[in-house]
């Protein structure tokens, strides 16, 4: 597989573009000190023009300053950390929970299947977005859903994305499942007295990787955006967390002032490329029939 | 063969099926939709001997396997029973189920798709070890392993390679190793070798041969081959469309078949030396004309 992928040039292009940002979001408040930024949240009245608007680049704010005064770069850098974060742990969440639904759905076919293949079709249908706003807001108010597990802010975030993502994982794996487990060597497992827990974790899910490795890189880039659109909403990350999805909705209030849209923008732009291009090259890569 | 000499309770058998059926069909669902049904295996008694090699014969699709499954319990009967050493299979709880499990083990048709492809050799042979809390000691195991390994014929140091480094025959001896770890009484081979080439046929069939022997197996050897079953049985059954429509002892029944089916079978088997079959037409031709000649006379 890693060979296969080595050939790709798009893809390992992508690679070092992804390993690069993950590098920067957990390096972030190296680089900005590097650079002799000003820290995300460090409200600079001085950097806004005498009518309070923002202004653009300059010597000490490189890529601007928004209409707190808090310099665009700087909050870039850091908007990474979310984007990323957020994004990683939703697919992750989705893909655990997808693999598990999936699983005992295809193994145990019959009713079970049914129930558990109704009740996603339903979540499937639902406008994820509407869903999201309302999960967002009945979270957001005092100390938040679940008895207080799921707090406002991130968690909620990511808590509706893994919502939104995990039904597709279970109904591919729900569909690989079903033609595994017609083989004869899990009718080998039965026959040993092998119990359905062992078949499933330790016969039935490493056959599943590729198909999950797959799916998951085109989830990370879907899960970017959706944590950027519910921060432009309003209902995602909070003030005074940095994201870039709130940064742009911020300047959409402003438009005249281009840097603040512009660089979150070509941020979001790059690393949801980035990741798309990794997941094509990296599903080449796994399927053998495939060759170039 | 008249049923008093099937249940006389002088021979030994160590399984005893009667009466098994087994339907499929759609249930009709919520809609109705066509209530057709298969019988898969209709009507199916025989026993099996302790120690004997019990061969059931037929082409694909009449009901060998599915017989094969339910009498391991991989699939629920419609109806009949399936005694083993006296006791119901069907019957059995969670207690009861697991040592069945050790005594009644099955070699697959299919070694490409019998063995896990992610899972080494060491841990598919062994696994039988680890789910019935035998040598839970991983040395023990590991040891055990490769005794199996080495009494199937396969170099005890390949234990951690994965199944798709091995050839087809050594696959087979894989799997007959996992079936053979927990020392079970019966064996039941569901088609063996028929998804190998002819040259390696015969050294699995060998290995089976020798293993039942040495072991003291009871066999239920399934095969759509006639001279893979002549080879291996000491008893037969001939299977069609769900039913067997013929049992004897392996030398009677190719020496004097009685079913219409059998003997289309036999004919259908080529015979290794040119221009035997036209001999054997000439021959019976001969007979008949004396026949009616001496009928005439």
């Amino acid at each position: 597989m890693w060979a296969r992928l080595k050939r790709d040039r798009v893809a390992v292009v992508s690679l070092w573009v992804v390993v690069g940002l993950i590098a920067i979001a957990i390096l972030a408040p190296l680089i900005v000190k590097l650079f002799g930024l000003p820290a995300p949240d460090f409200q600079n009245s001085n950097a806004v023009d005498e009518f309070g608007q923002p202004t653009g680049p300059t010597g000490a704010n490189p890529l601007g300053v928004d209409q707190l005064g808090r310099d665009v770069a700087s909050r870039v850098i850091y908007g990474a950390r979310i984007s990323l974060s957020v994004a990683l742990l939703s697919t992750a969440l989705s893909v655990v929970f997808g693999t598990l639904v999936g699983v005992i759905a295809g193994y145990f076919r019959g009713w079970v299947d049914a129930i558990v293949s109704r009740m996603l079709d339903v979540l499937l249908a639902f406008p994820i977005l509407m869903l999201g706003i309302g999960l967002a807001s009945a979270c957001s108010i005092g100390n938040g859903c679940l008895g207080g597990l799921i707090t406002p802010g991130v968690p909620v975030v990511v808590l509706i994305i893994a919502i939104a993502g995990f039904p597709y994982i279970a109904r591919i794996v729900r569909g690989q499942v079903l033609s595994l487990r017609e083989k004869e060597f899990v009718l080998a497992a039965q026959s040993i007295g092998a119990s359905p827990w062992r078949i499933m974790l330790r016969h039935l899910v490493p056959n599943l990787v590729a198909p999950i490795i797959v799916y998951s890189t085109v989830l990370v880039p879907q899960n970017i955006l959706f944590e950027a659109a519910l921060s432009f909403l309003g209902v995602g990350v909070q003030d005074p967390t940095s994201s870039w999805g709130q940064m742009l909705g911020d300047a959409s209030k402003n438009p005249d002032q281009w840097w603040f849209m512009l660089f979150p923008g070509l941020a979001l732009l790059t690393t949801v490329l980035a990741f798309n291009l990794l997941g094509d090259g990296l599903q080449d890569a796994l399927n053998p029939r495939k060759r170039r | 063969m008249s049923a008093a000499d099937e249940q006389s309770p002088a021979r030994d058998a160590i399984l005893e099926v009667r009466d098994l059926r087994k339907t499929f069909g759609s249930g009709g669902g919520v809609l109705g939709g066509n209530h057709e049904q298969v019988h898969a295996v209709n009507g199916v008694s025989f026993d099996v001997l302790r120690g004997e090699t019990f061969g059931l014969v037929g082409e694909s699709g009449c009901g060998k396997s599915t017989t094969a499954r339910m009498i391991c319990r991989l699939e629920e009967p419609t109806s009949g029973e399936i005694r083993f050493e006296g006791t119901d299979v069907a019957k059995m709880g969670r207690k009861q189920l697991l040592p069945f499990r050790r005594d009644v083990q099955m070699v697959f048709q299919d070694p490409y798709s019998s063995l896990n492809p992610r899972h080494t050799v060491g841990s598919i042979i062994g696994e039988p070890f680890i789910v019935h809390g035998v040598a839970k000691d991983a040395k023990e195991r590991t040891k055990r392993v490769q005794d199996l390994m080495d009494l199937v014929g396969l170099n005890p140091e390949h234990y951690n390679r994965l199944p798709h480094e091995f050839s087809g025959g050594q696959r087979q001896r894989i799997g007959i190793a996992r079936a053979l770890a927990l020392e079970p009484k019966l064996l039941i081979a569901d088609e063996p070798v028929s998804a190998l080439d002819v040259s390696i046929q015969a050294q699995i069939l060998n290995l089976l041969r020798r293993l039942q022997r040495d072991l003291g197996l009871s066999l239920l050897f399934i095969a759509h081959d006639l001279s893979v079953v002549r080879y291996m049985c000491d008893r037969i059954a001939v299977m069609f469309a769900g039913e067997i429509v013929e049992m004897a002892d392996s030398a009677q029944l190719f020496a004097a078949p009685q079913h219409e089916y059998t003997q289309r079978l036999l004919d259908a088997v080529p015979i290794p030396e040119p221009g035997a079959r036209k001999r054997q037409r000439e021959q019976q031709a001969e007979i008949d004309g004396v026949g009616v000649a001496a009928a005439e006379g």
